[in-house]
């Protein structure tokens, strides 16, 4: 047990939060940068940090290459319970990708839409956008592509959290497309967001496939 | 689940030095580089208190990681420039208690100077410059040799037959410094700082200044003059040394400390020489100051710092450097730049949005990817939504009233800025307020910045939207709606040529038909160019290629995908049907007028044609000069396209270029390999032999690749660049021979345009100064044209 969502051969242990044997999209917002693991103060060399209590809090990592706190770009919790590959392999390809997987979106968003938002960080290789395995017609997520991993990590740095047709859309870091990927995962056909949620939200089909059944 | 540091929460992620067990020394150097950049951060405590706690934890230090903690310092230095006076004070205070400390600091700091310099990283030198002078007020550093390290540089200014840029930058640094350490040096050694002014004055009097208007924002001067850096510095620096170098903005916690720092021995710096000049020093490009408010503007609350006060330039410098610091995570950038240090003094929302727009509309190009400037101004319009929106409104309505005089390249900037900005916020905006520009014509750069606004508004929602978000007044300025224009359609008139044949190629897809049999249904297509009936059914036939790319793209029009996968399944038909020249531009034309009303669709589809090499660059470029696009010549889209091939084409130089150094890195690696294994068995030693050739033969054929791509880059400029040439002299001599006024609106978007080139690929283009002078840029064109090119020469002068 550990990640939410880890992914082996086996059945993956029930992630507590979330509901059963289905990976947990992250919460909308990347994490504040943490402040890393301090050990308690023992003796007076580091009791300054006791003084030194930040309000704003950054980390500035690794000075000696002259590197920035960068969290925006970090790799989020959530992990492809359907990826074909252990975990290093994963780790691997999301560490070196140029594709993300971008949800919350209205099911009504066009391709053209996605494109001239993500050009905004950089030329788009490719746009894939996720369908409902039943109906074949969006279902509010897709893929987009660059040519180039800096551009990639822009669009998660400037596009990730801010708004495509007046809602916050995510983005989180995919290991790559394959054919299949772009089905929801949902018993219904649609993403699984949309089996259980208890909202109505009129622009991904109203409300959640349990609530409209019950 | 345990809070982990992110490099430590996966294996594979991690490096291996990072994993930590139980070694206590890495620990400890961690939390001394943390201790020390986070002093000066929002605290309990004041800050005096933490350098002095800090001080004191540093000195005990010292005996066991000296060495670490002068790298940090140095690091600090270098990285942290918007702390500056926080970290000169801890050093102040550790040289007065460790005065070896202070002098290895210092010669470190000099090393660390030089090899900045050495790298072209000028920005970073001017820091580590402007620390050693803050020194001075530490005590750390003697006056007087400041002022010979100060004098050293001016003396940059006598050397002959550089870069006017080189000596700029060395008479920049010393200026730039003196609003911290100008009162303490004029204390000390006021007739040698009299003379060192009296050279600047003298070299600034008589430099060079041909690239002013071309990094102009504006071309008025009112209501704020838009000047060049060193004069608008060199009048901060009067106006201070007038006030006697009395300067109350800049946060000096060293003055607390002055009964313990003034007991403090200080070192002498080593004299200095500047580097030498040598050919691949590049040095910083001379800039432009952006001023949109002054004191008129910020109603309430304090009084915004005159254009020529030296905490102007402090404010400024102090938050791009924050800004410099934080881009990549703009909830920290916004937050640090809203708790500026003495924000209470200052109408700091304005000054951030100045400096924000500053560097948008930064010519040649902004010191940041444009996107991250709109992410930024949205999350401090979050932070403070009761007073940030309305300053920002401000701005943009000031924008607005002053497109006339806008340079071209940052109209571009600001259309891409609001559009997007307004889509994040349910496109709300008082469009009524900017009524007046639908009673002037549709060139004129209001309404055709609104027209533009709403085209791109329109690509990030849909048509229907924008035609529900503005007043029915400005239904002439809506975009059109984005469907394409299939000429053989049902209402297509019976006598049009290809029409029959259309039917059936489209017939022929929809029964997946394959690429060889198209084109065996295309040799049907009778050719328009020619007669007599002979064979030639391969040459250039525009009715086959506009019978085909019609129907395709018409079968093709649901999505771009969609596009694309056509483009893809048909490779061979559009290879075939556009060998030529003639056939690579029809195809173009084709393209456009299918989705003349989808500009976004053109932009997309010319971008794979060019990446599937259906069409080359030099085309395209061809096509946007053409007659025909000679009414969208003024649309934004086709700038676009136009700059986005040219960088696809840099792209595919640099892409080569890479390769050809990697194999080459390899052959020296092979090289010393074999030195060293010389003497081994015959078969290793063949082997490498094998290699080494093989390598050899990769290298000579790369090499070829590249000089062959090169070529064509610089046939694609020279293409721009003539086709420019023709028509803005046609203009300009059919002006001259009616009477009439050069100065139209299509004028002014040219000439802009064409300074865009220069300025968006310069670094490209300075590479063919040679062939462009002696083939375009000579001394019989019309001077108007011809002072662009030197305008952009002066850059690097």
């Amino acid at each position: 047990a550990g990640i939410c969502g880890s992914v082996s051969g086996s059945a993956p242990a029930p992630c507590p939060d979330a509901p059963a044997a289905e990976p947990c999209p992250p919460a909308s917002a990347p994490p504040r940068p943490s402040g890393g693991a301090w050990r308690p103060a023992t003796d007076t060399h580091f009791s300054l940090q006791t003084q030194l209590h930040t309000g704003v809090s950054f980390l500035v990592t690794g000075l000696n290459n002259g590197n920035r706190s960068d969290s925006y770009v970090d790799v989020s919790q959530y992990r492809d319970q359907h990826f074909k590959g252990n975990r290093y392999e994963q780790e691997k390809l999301l560490k070196q990708s140029c594709s993300l997987y971008v949800g919350n979106l209205s099911f009504y968003t066009t391709e053209e839409q996605v494109h001239e938002l993500f050009s905004k960080s950089g030329d788009v290789k490719r746009i894939v956008i996720g369908l409902d395995k039943v109906k074949k017609t969006a279902c509010g997520f897709c893929f987009v592509e660059y040519y180039t991993r800096a551009d990639a990590e822009n669009a998660m740095r400037f596009i990730n959290g801010s708004r495509l047709d007046d809602r916050i859309i995510r983005t989180d870091w995919d290991a790559g497309f394959k054919e299949g990927r772009q089905f929801g995962r949902g018993k219904s056909g649609g993403q699984v967001r949309d089996e259980y949620r208890q909202d109505y939200d009129p622009a991904r089909g109203g409300y959640g496939k349990l609530v409209q059944k019950s | 689940m345990s809070r982990r540091r992110h490099s430590d929460e996966s294996d594979a992620g991690s490096q291996p030095h990072k994993r930590r067990r139980t070694s206590e020394p890495i620990e400890i150097e961690d939390r001394l580089e943390s201790l020390i950049c986070r002093v000066g951060e929002k605290s309990t405590s004041s800050l005096e208190s933490n350098l002095e706690g800090l001080a004191g934890v540093l000195e005990a230090d010292l005996p066991n990681y000296k060495s670490k903690i002068l790298r940090i310092s140095c690091a600090v230095a270098r990285l942290l420039p918007e702390k500056l006076t926080v970290y000169t004070t801890l050093v102040g205070l550790l040289n007065a208690r460790n005065y070896n400390f202070g002098g290895e600091f210092v010669e470190a700091m000099i090393r660390q100077l030089k090899e900045t310099l050495k790298s072209n990283l000028y920005s970073e030198a001017v820091y580590l410059v402007r620390f050693l002078s803050d020194l001075v007020n530490c005590h750390v550093i003697a006056a007087p040799s400041m002022v010979a390290m100060f004098e050293n540089f001016v003396s940059v200014t006598q050397e002959e037959d550089i870069p006017q840029v080189r000596s700029d930058w060395y008479v920049y640094v010393v200026l730039s410094s003196l609003p911290w350490v100008g009162k303490e040096l004029y204390e000390k050694k006021d007739v040698e700082m009299d003379r060192l002014l009296n050279q600047i004055e003298g070299y600034l009097k008589r430099r060079q200044k041909t690239h002013v208007p071309m990094l102009q924002v504006w071309t008025a001067e009112k209501p704020h003059p838009q000047e060049e850096y060193l004069d608008c510095l060199w009048a901060q620096v009067q106006k201070l040394k007038k006030d006697r170098w009395q300067e109350r903005h800049i946060l000096r916690p060293y003055i607390a400390f002055d009964s313990v720092l003034c007991e403090a021995l200080q070192h002498n710096l080593p004299p200095f020489t500047p580097p030498a000049h040598s050919d691949d020093a590049v040095y910083p490009m001379p800039h432009v100051v952006f001023r949109m408010f002054d004191y008129t503007d910020a109603p309430e609350g304090p009084v915004m710092p005159g254009s020529h006060s030296v905490e102007r330039f402090v404010i400024e410098e102090n938050l791009r450097c924050i800004i410099k610091s934080h881009w990549r995570e703009r909830k920290t950038c916004a937050a640090q730049l809203l708790s500026y240090p003495g924000k209470n003094k200052i109408p700091l929302n304005y000054h951030i949005v100045e400096v924000i727009f500053g560097e948008l509309f930064q010519l040649p190009s902004p010191p940041h990817i444009d996107v991250m400037y709109t992410a930024l101004l949205i999350e401090l319009c979050k932070l403070q939504p009761g007073s940030l929106p309305q300053v920002l409104a401000q701005a943009t309505e000031m924008m607005y009233m002053r497109l006339d005089t806008m340079n071209t390249t940052c109209i571009d900037r600001l259309i891409n800025w609001f559009s997007h900005h307004l889509s994040n916020f349910q496109f709300r905006w008082s469009w009524d307020d900017w009524a007046d520009c639908l009673t002037q014509d549709i060139e004129k750069p209001k309404p055709k910045f609104v027209k533009e606004v709403l085209d791109k508004c329109m690509r990030l929602s849909y048509h229907q939207r924008i035609v529900d978000i503005v007043p029915p007044s400005f239904s002439a300025l809506i975009p059109a709606d984005p469907v394409c224009s299939y000429k053989y359609g049902e209402e297509a008139d019976s006598s049009l040529p290809g029409l029959a044949m259309a039917t059936t190629v489209g017939n022929a897809i929809k029964n997946r038909a394959s690429n060889e049999e198209i084109l065996i249904v295309l040799k049907d297509v009778p050719n328009p160019n020619q007669d007599d009936d002979d064979d030639g059914g391969d040459g250039f036939n525009p009715l086959k290629i506009e019978v085909f790319l019609q129907t395709l793209l018409h079968l093709a029009a649901k999505s771009f995908s969609h596009s694309f996968s056509a483009l893809a399944k048909f490779h061979e038909v559009l290879k075939t049907l556009t060998d030529s020249d003639e056939g690579k531009l029809h195809i173009l034309r084709v393209l456009y007028e299918f989705w003349r009303n989808h500009p976004q669709m053109i932009s997309v589809l010319v971008d794979k044609l060019i990446r599937t090499q259906i069409v080359d660059c030099a085309a395209v470029a061809n096509w946007i000069f053409s007659p025909e696009m000679a009414h969208d010549f003024t649309r934004f889209y086709v700038w676009e396209i136009l700059h986005s091939t040219i960088r696809k084409m840099n792209k595919h130089v640099q892409k080569i270029q890479n390769e050809l150094d990697e194999a080459k890195v390899k052959l020296e690696k092979q090289h010393n390999k074999k030195q060293r294994d010389s003497g081994d068995e015959e078969d290793m030693e063949k082997n490498s032999e094998d290699e080494e050739g093989q390598l050899e033969e990769q290298i000579e054929r790369l090499q070829e690749k590249v000089e062959s791509a090169q070529s064509e880059q610089k046939n694609l400029f020279l293409v721009i660049f003539q086709r420019f040439i023709m028509l803005l002299t046609e203009h300009l001599v059919r002006c001259e021979t009616s009477g009439v006024d050069l100065n139209t609106t299509w004028y002014k978007n040219g000439i802009e345009r064409l300074q865009q080139i220069f300025l968006m690929h310069h670094v490209i283009i300075q590479q063919y100064m040679g062939t462009l002078e002696n083939l375009l840029f000579t001394a019989e064109l019309d001077h108007h044209i011809l002072a662009v090119y030197q305008q952009f020469c002066a850059l690097q002068l």
